[in-house]
């Protein structure tokens, strides 16, 4: 055996060695919370539950892109002496600073821009929504802002589900999911709409879930989100 | 069998899921914390790996990847963690569970594997990885690279660089591989 190879042996036994297995608690930990986890929905099972070829939606979809282009290219015209074309600046992703005081969560938390989830909604009725997943320590949040709150904060009509750190927690006050009984939560939230971004404050008071599921210790909740748009 | 746990798993079906986890969920965590050296954050990032691969499994399209997926999600959360430690700036050692090095005399074992503890506490956490996945799940460059998400030329050199600091570890302080790894410094 070569001077180099038993070195080698002797690097790659080290790697080998140590611990095997996770900790049991640890595992529970880490598997029990995600049945109540929401998942990205992929748009090609979306297409596949609704029973239509992927390749041929993908396709039309691409044609039917193709020929709006066109079609907005020649309504444009060649632009001679008229305004210089103009382009649509990508969105930035929704931001937030996360404060929950108390609990096993106990902490600040931002969204961490290499996030894989993180989306803010805002729909016809005025409702908002944010769905965040990424960062160290881990934050899976689920959000829900009501329609017809404004800038205020004298509104309750906000629902979360969150995950951070160790912690976990959900209100909904207002019943916009149900499953927080009256009492049990108290919520404030604001909107507050700018010409390219939207804020929502919100400010929560609610047991934290522990690692149990069962309500635990009380905890203070204050989230700011910056949605583009 | 596995892969049909998958489809359903990326359907929505946390069950399905939990048997997949359950069965890999030893094998991310050693590999975690082999790169990491430290508990606490190696379970930071299988806990962070996991809940990612349940929240994207529906993009996942092949799903006999599913290991591989699964390995670069906690590679990438190590990274993560990796980083969040420099900033600690704590190495912690992990409590050996083999007594000797082979080839070596056992009288020098503890000292050459507190060598190789400081010796790959100095590696960045890339550097880690890569000596870890050849290592422990015995991979290849070609797997490792599309793993970590470098070409392969690089996998190789951060093998061959991390390789030759351990190796020199090993070695007397006044031998000219030693040296040559000291000069070189990357």
């Amino acid at each position: 055996m070569t001077e180099q190879r038993r070195l080698d042996d002797a690097v790659g036994a080290w790697v080998r060695s140590g611990p095997e297995l996770a900790s049991a608690d640890f595992v529970e930990r880490t598997l029990r919370p995600i049945p109540r986890m929401r998942q990205r929905r992929s748009w090609r099972i979306a297409l596949e539950r609704a029973g239509l070829p992927v390749v041929a939606v993908a396709g039309a979809t691409a044609v039917v892109a193709v020929l709006v282009a066109g079609v907005g290219f020649m309504a444009i015209g060649p632009g001679v002496g008229g305004p210089a074309p103009t382009t649509t600046p990508t969105p930035s992703r929704p931001t937030f600073e996360l404060r929950v005081i108390g609990g096993p969560g106990d902490g600040v938390y931002t969204a961490d821009p290499t996030s894989s989830l993180n989306s803010c909604r805002r729909a016809d009725n005025g409702s908002w929504s944010l769905l965040y997943a990424g960062g160290t320590p881990f934050v899976n949040m689920d959000l829900v802002v009501g329609s017809g709150v404004d800038e205020t904060g004298s509104s309750n009509r906000v629902g979360l589900e969150l995950y951070a750190g160790a912690g976990y927690l959900r209100f909904d006050p207002a019943g916009l999911r149900g499953g927080d009984p009256p009492g049990r939560s108290s919520a404030a939230v604001a909107v507050r709409d700018g010409p390219d971004l939207t804020t929502i404050e919100v400010s929560a008071v609610t047991p934290d879930g522990g690692s149990s599921g069962s309500d635990e210790a009380t905890v203070e909740v204050h989230l700011t989100v910056t949605c583009p748009g | 069998m596995d892969e049909e746990l998958v489809r359903r798993a990326a359907r929505g079906d946390a069950d399905a899921f939990d048997a997949l986890a359950r069965d890999r969920i030893d094998r991310l965590f050693a590999i975690a914390i082999r790169i990491l050296r430290d508990h606490h954050d190696a379970e930071d990032a299988v806990q962070q790996a996991l809940w990612t691969a349940w929240s994207d499994l529906p993009g996942l399209r092949d799903p006999a990847r599913l290991d591989a997926w699964l390995y670069r999600l906690v590679v990438r959360a190590s990274y993560k963690a990796g980083r969040s430690r420099r900033r600690r700036a704590s190495v912690v050692q992990l409590a050996p569970e083999m007594d000797e090095l082979p080839g070596l005399a056992d009288t020098d074992a503890i000292t050459d594997r507190d060598a190789l503890e400081r010796a790959f506490a100095s590696l960045s956490t890339e550097h880690r990885a890569v000596v870890v996945l050849h290592h422990y799940l015995g991979l290849g460059l070609d797997e490792i690279a599309a793993i970590v998400g470098v070409p392969a030329g690089t996998a190789r050199s951060r093998l061959h660089y991390a390789l030759q600091k351990l190796r020199v570890a090993l070695e007397p302080s006044d031998s000219p591989t030693a040296a040559a790894v000291a000069e070189s410094g990357r």
